[in-house]
């Protein structure tokens, strides 16, 4: 009976992440001016603090920063074309997060490659093993089953 | 006569220091204990140095006295004891030498404790912890000197920086972020005295878990102490900015927590020795990176309140311990190559092995994203900025994939998992999460972030609960004993495995209520005259009057304060306010915050006009803040409850040694 308990379990596990996936790219596309404004706001940095951002910061050129960006999405600008406008004032400093694809690629690179990697090697390892003779005159059966006993007692 | 005996003590403890050093390689090759004893006692004298550094300048802080640099910068007439005790660690001088003191102290202990212990390794880990405390008080004899006099004496001093005097908790987050710091150089050290040696063995590997651990909680707390006091001091609302020292007490501490899993692999299976030995290198070099970042004014930061001629001291310090420890791995390669390796792709070793390289990324994301601004600027001259949105996008993914791991790898078997043991630990958990999470969606939680991490940290706190409860009833079918006295037993017999789980249950605590509290949290800013309110999350907030007056304790202050009445959950009045110190331009925020279990009001003063009395408030309802103080005292609690000593190693070490071969073989499978 359990055989087939856990691909339902893990049906709906993936059918709920999937969920929540679709919920955050749904998210980011829409929203109304408010919204709007208030996630461009938290993408720009506040400009006489350390690292804050615009929607963060209690300062006085923060809050005016905030104003500007209400109005210019009540003027009809796209998220981009707000961005630019600040850009082109404060250069691309004011963003706080980076522009340039690499800054974004590099850090997942790392972990997918080194991910890849120890599961190649994991991979290649099995297979030394599963080839190998007995360790020591004893059997691979008879190795999981001590080691399933050592489990048991181990709690 | 106070600074010159602080300053006499500095030039003692270096002399000291430096003597330990020699007196400790020389004693590796002696066959004569003495010179070892002497080694030990120079460091425990250097202790006592630094010590007497600390009171004397505590002393100079307290009478105010002006003749020293420091103390004029630092503290004032009118500063209160309390302040001028915890200035010992205000600013960048007092800081090291605050430093020196844990870190001789930590050097102290360790010699003390393992006196009769490790004999080979002793020496070389008492040269490598007495250089490096060399280093700090060399760093105090010339470019950071904390007893530096200045002439003429002024009258009144400029007082301690703003922010270390609106909180008590400033007492606290330094000295338990300093301690994890610098008790990190001990595993460093033992790793150095093993390459040397060449003892790689699974006692060195237990002592330097355990060494290692200890500062671990000191180093969580700490971050934990430092994010609170962030939130109840900064005013935004927030715990973490991803401000550079923030992550530079990330970074070691992501290394040191890899070095404690991937220890426990090498412990059952030998092997991975150049993998730990790396990341002992790697925590300890990052303690160093984090406070040469900082104090050296390379990248600006909340926290770089100094800026000194300390930074190339630092540089060079890194280039040395890195450098230095490389080429020892390097050189002794052939004795590290080889061990056992992994037998299976799916087994508990490989969630562990998994599970570093995440924390491994993760320690290259935030060192690469602290740093991007600074390599731009320094080839091609842009200013950029890399902050909470980059952050949070690129590190999210990982920590998700992190709290997964956490859930199944304790589960798994060691050596193999089979279909049928994955099924039987997952099943139910997972049906668990499903519709834990499906309840809480037709509750009306829709946030998907507060969704997903509620659900996988039902997962993970299921799979967890069915161990200790399989564990339990096992123990207490074989034992007779009531299942709760089992489970203590158990727990008590098995401290790290049952100490691992405790803090993992304080990590899915802490990533729930980041998750909602980030997800779910309500604010807006709005500005009242007296007897206007506004409505927030179910608050009604009126604001009564607005108070312009000095402060009883320190009257070079003035403090203007929003009295308000609030109305909810929770209900009765506060005082919001914006402090304005003689030393500091801008006026300094003291937020009000009202803490419950289900949310906290945070309500800071943004502005306010005298004549009307008309104040603009930031309003906040942040939902299970206080979970993640909370979730860090249980990670705390776990992490002591895996490191206290059993009560077996420490009554019979030589048994436990002699018993240890014929255990060997069942847990080399």
């Amino acid at each position: 009976m359990t055989r087939w308990l856990l691909p339902i379990a893990l049906g709906g596990a993936l059918a709920l992440a999937a969920l929540v996936a679709v919920g955050l790219v749904a998210r980011d596309g829409s929203g109304d001016a408010a919204g709007r404004a208030d996630a461009l706001a938290r993408e720009l940095r506040c400009p006489d603090c350390q690292g804050l951002s615009v929607a963060d910061s209690p300062t006085e050129s923060a809050r005016e920063i905030r104003r500007q960006i209400d109005d210019l999405v009540a003027d009809g600008l796209s998220d981009d074309e707000v961005r630019a406008h600040f850009v082109a004032r404060y250069g691309e400093w004011i963003l706080l997060a980076p522009t340039s694809p690499l800054a974004w690629i590099a850090p997942f690179a790392v972990v997918v490659s080194a991910g890849l990697g120890l599961g190649a090697w994991l991979w290649r390892s099995r297979r030394n093993v599963g080839a190998a003779a007995p360790v020591g005159g004893v059997s691979a059966d008879e190795r999981r089953r001590l080691h399933e006993e050592a489990e048991a007692l181990d709690g | 006569m106070i600074p010159t005996i602080g300053h006499a003590s500095v030039l003692l403890g270096l002399g000291l220091t430096a003597y330990a050093v020699v007196a400790f390689v020389l004693s590796a090759r002696a066959r004569d204990d003495r010179l070892l004893v002497s080694a030990r006692r120079a460091v425990y004298g250097s202790f006592a140095a630094a010590a007497i550094g600390c009171a004397a300048m505590m002393i100079s802080l307290l009478t105010h006295d002006f003749s020293v640099l420091y103390v004029a910068e630092n503290n004032a007439t009118t500063t209160p004891p309390f302040i001028s005790v915890i200035s010992l660690w205000a600013a960048l001088e007092g800081s090291i030498l605050f430093w020196a003191l844990l870190a001789t102290g930590w050097a102290s202990l360790v010699l003390w404790r393992d006196r009769d212990r490790h004999r080979a390794l002793i020496p070389w880990a008492g040269a490598t912890l007495a250089a490096i405390n060399l280093f700090f008080f060399a760093v105090m004899i010339w470019p950071g000197n904390p007893f530096a006099l200045t002439a003429p004496v002024a009258s009144e001093g400029s007082g301690p920086n703003a922010l270390l005097q609106n909180h008590p908790f400033m007492a606290l987050h330094p000295p338990l972020l300093y301690l994890g710091y610098t008790g990190l150089a001990i595993p460093f050290a033992f790793g150095v005295a093993a390459l040397v040696t060449r003892r790689f063995d699974e006692e060195w590997l237990r002592t330097v878990r355990r060494w290692t651990l200890v500062p671990w909680i000191f180093l969580t707390l700490g971050i934990v102490a430092g994010a609170w006091w962030s939130y109840e001091v900064l005013g935004w609302g927030g715990y973490w900015a991803w401000d550079p020292v923030e992550n530079a007490a990330l970074l070691p501490w992501l290394t040191a927590t890899g070095f404690v899993h991937s220890a426990m692999v090498a412990e059952r299976r030998g092997g991975l020795k150049i993998w730990t030995a790396a990341l002992v290198i790697a925590t300890f070099v990052l303690t160093l990176v984090g406070t040469f970042l900082t104090r050296s004014g390379i990248v600006a930061s909340v926290h770089s309140f100094t800026q000194s001629a300390i930074g190339p001291w630092f540089l060079a310090a890194i280039v040395l311990a890195l450098g230095g420890a490389l080429s020892l791995l390097v050189w002794r390669l052939p004795v590290l190559v080889g061990g056992g390796r992994p037998s299976a792709t799916v087994s508990r070793e490989s969630a562990f092995l998994f599970n570093n390289v995440l924390f491994l990324g993760l320690t290259f994301a935030v060192l690469f994203g602290t740093l991007l601004p600074l390599l731009v600027a320094s080839t091609s001259g842009d200013t950029i900025s890399v902050g909470a949105p980059w952050f949070n996008t690129v590190t999210v993914p990982i920590f998700v994939a992190l709290l997964f791991l956490m859930g199944i790898g304790p589960a798994l078997p060691w050596g193999a998992a089979s279909w049928s043991t994955v099924s039987r630990r997952f099943t139910v958990p997972l049906f668990a999460a499903v519709i834990v999470a499906l309840a809480a969606l037709l509750l009306g939680l829709r946030e998907p972030i507060s969704l997903g991490t509620l659900g996988l940290a039902i997962f993970v706190g299921g799979v967890m609960l069915d161990e200790v409860v399989r564990g339990a009833r096992a123990r207490a079918g074989a034992t007779d004993e009531a299942p709760p006295t089992a489970a203590w037993r158990l727990a008590t017999r098995n401290r790290r495995r049952y100490g691992g789980y405790t803090v993992h249950l304080g990590v899915l605590v802490m990533a729930v209520a980041v998750a909602v509290s980030s997800g779910l949290a309500v604010d807006r800013t709005v500005t009242l005259s007296p007897g206007e309110s506004a409505e927030i999350g179910g608050y009604e907030v009126t604001h009564d009057r607005l108070v312009v007056e000095r402060l009883a304790s320190d009257p070079r202050v003035i403090e203007s304060r929003a009295e308000v009445t609030y109305r909810g959950a929770q209900s009765g009045t506060l005082g919001t306010a914006l402090r304005d110190y003689p030393n500091s331009q801008a006026a300094i925020a003291t937020p009000a915050v009202r803490t419950s279990l289900g949310e906290d009001l945070y309500v800071t003063l943004l502005a306010f006009d005298q004549a009307s009395g008309e104040v603009t408030l930031h309003l906040f309802v942040n939902p299970l803040v206080v979970w993640i103080w909370i979730g860090g005292a249980i990670v705390g609690i776990g992490a002591g409850f895996a490191a206290w000593p059993e009560r077996r190693a420490r009554a019979a070490p030589i048994t436990e040694r002699a018993a240890r071969p014929a255990a060997a073989p069942v847990e080399g499978l």
